[in-house]
């Protein structure tokens, strides 16, 4: 199994650009996108205006990704990395449509699942604010630590965990609405 | 929310994501992701010509002592009260008849909270994310983090030793230099050590503990054991100031070194794990 990729040194190194021990070359970047794609499209799926911008969106993302390495001096995970510049690009596409960042739940893929569970958690994320849900995709579907949710948002580790943690009893609060509702 | 409660939560929400992404991934996105990469391998070819050949604008011509000038008047006016405020405690503990060992103890709290406010000024850039925009500017982020040691620390040991000089008629200025030194340096070479290894956002509030806990040490030492602010402890003092100079020496080296060592790397690799 490969070693997943980590940005270890993102700078100069006599003339070339060092990325865990390997140059900056065409096969580290196909690397990137294979790896990662999924993850990108995903989270621009959630947050552009709509499918077609979300694609855009993702590959603006690889592309600033690559163009921004020379100048990349942090290290960690690309994917958080990655993550921060879908989050402006989409941000960028509202921008452009003079709308604001609000996500749109028609855009929300519904689950085609006929499990019950699944469509209650459907229904119980869209009834949370879009940062609350934000910070649960970041969490349980990208797979982001505390800290890098905490990056990738610009806030602290402390305030990334607390709003975790609320964002969770606010989820817990609407799936036990939903139960009584079903009951009744 | 209780533990299991929480874990049968976080599963169901890992669940729902896990279905939502086997259906939402179609062919055609598979196909765009093919010519994506090729698009990306195309670019990093092209930024790694270009970085062979960098644009950026030659240095403003001028001596260090004027860029480390212009970097004063561009630090904080607060942290220059810093040593003021020490100089002045020192003139007040003089002034109020102190015994020698009272001076000390003050002496060495001084130590610390000049380091706290040096560390501050050191450290903010990382933690501010300022790093990045220095780097990309004519002197370079090393310059101005090296000018920033520079200054705070010279002003550092410049009140130092005027709380010293001021404190001679008590304390042999030796002994005087020793107990403040110490601390000041301890507190210094931690504070840039846990700085370089925490996380960026976290640097200045982690070097900042750790003066803390340096002043917090010095003050429950003296009130622990007494003897150490006597004369005859002053040799020990002498032999932990000589140590935490080297540190500091090695810790402010690694600070403005342009290829950090690989220690860095570890240690944000652990964080990021």
């Amino acid at each position: 199994m490969r070693e997943p990729l980590r940005v270890i040194q993102g700078r100069r190194k006599g003339r070339a650009l060092v990325f865990a021990g390997k140059q900056l070359d065409g096969e580290w970047a196909q690397r990137i996108v294979n790896e990662h794609y999924a993850d990108v499209l995903a989270y621009c799926r959630r947050h552009a205006p709509c499918a077609e911008d979300a694609r855009d969106a993702a590959q603006e993302t690889f592309l600033r990704f690559i163009r921004s390495m020379p100048s990349y001096r942090d290290q960690g995970k690309p994917l958080a990395l990655l993550l921060v510049i879908a989050r402006h690009a989409c941000a960028d596409l509202y921008r452009r449509r003079g709308r604001t960042w609000e996500m749109l739940d028609e855009n929300l893929p519904a689950p085609e699942s006929e499990n019950a569970s699944t469509t209650n958690m459907h229904e119980a994320l869209a009834a949370l604010p879009a940062e609350q849900r934000e910070l649960l995709e970041l969490r349980y579907d990208q797979g982001l630590q505390v800290n890098e949710i905490a990056k990738v948002l610009g806030v602290s580790r402390f305030s990334a965990s607390r709003k975790i943690a609320k964002a969770l009893e606010a989820l817990k609060t609407e799936l036990e609405k939903d139960a009584e509702r079903g009951d009744l | 929310m209780k533990h299991a409660e929480k874990i049968a939560l976080e599963n169901a929400l890992q669940t729902h994501y896990q279905e939502i992404r086997r259906t939402e991934m179609q062919p055609s996105d598979q196909a765009r992701q093919a010519l994506l990469a090729q698009l990306a391998a195309q670019t990093a070819e092209q930024e790694r010509e270009r970085s062979r050949f960098p644009t950026r604008e030659p240095a403003p011509q001028g001596t260090a002592f004027d860029f480390v000038m212009t970097a004063a008047r561009f630090l904080p006016w607060q942290l220059w009260g810093a040593p003021a405020a020490a100089v002045l405690v020192a003139a007040l503990a003089a002034a109020h008849g102190l015994s020698s060992s009272q001076i000390l103890v003050t002496l060495s709290g001084l130590g610390p909270a000049l380091a706290i406010a040096c560390l501050y000024g050191i450290t903010r850039a990382r933690s501010h994310g300022m790093a990045e925009i220095e780097a990309a500017c004519s002197h370079g982020s090393i310059a101005l983090a090296s000018a920033r040691l520079t200054l705070l620390c010279s002003a550092s040991f410049a009140a130092i030793a005027a709380a010293c000089a001021l404190c001679s008629d008590i304390v042999p200025a030796f002994a005087a230099a020793t107990v403040a030194l110490a601390p000041y340096l301890l507190a210094s070479a931690g504070g840039l050590l846990v700085a370089r290894k925490v996380a960026a956002h976290n640097a200045a509030l982690a070097s900042l503990a750790w003066a803390a806990g340096v002043l917090a040490a010095c003050f429950v030492l003296s009130a622990a054991c007494p003897a150490a602010f006597g004369q005859a402890a002053i040799w020990i003092w002498a032999a932990v100031a000589a140590c935490s100079a080297l540190w500091f020496a090695r810790e402010a080296l690694l600070w403005v070194s342009p290829f950090p060592p690989a220690i860095i790397a570890n240690a944000q690799e652990a964080l990021w794990n």
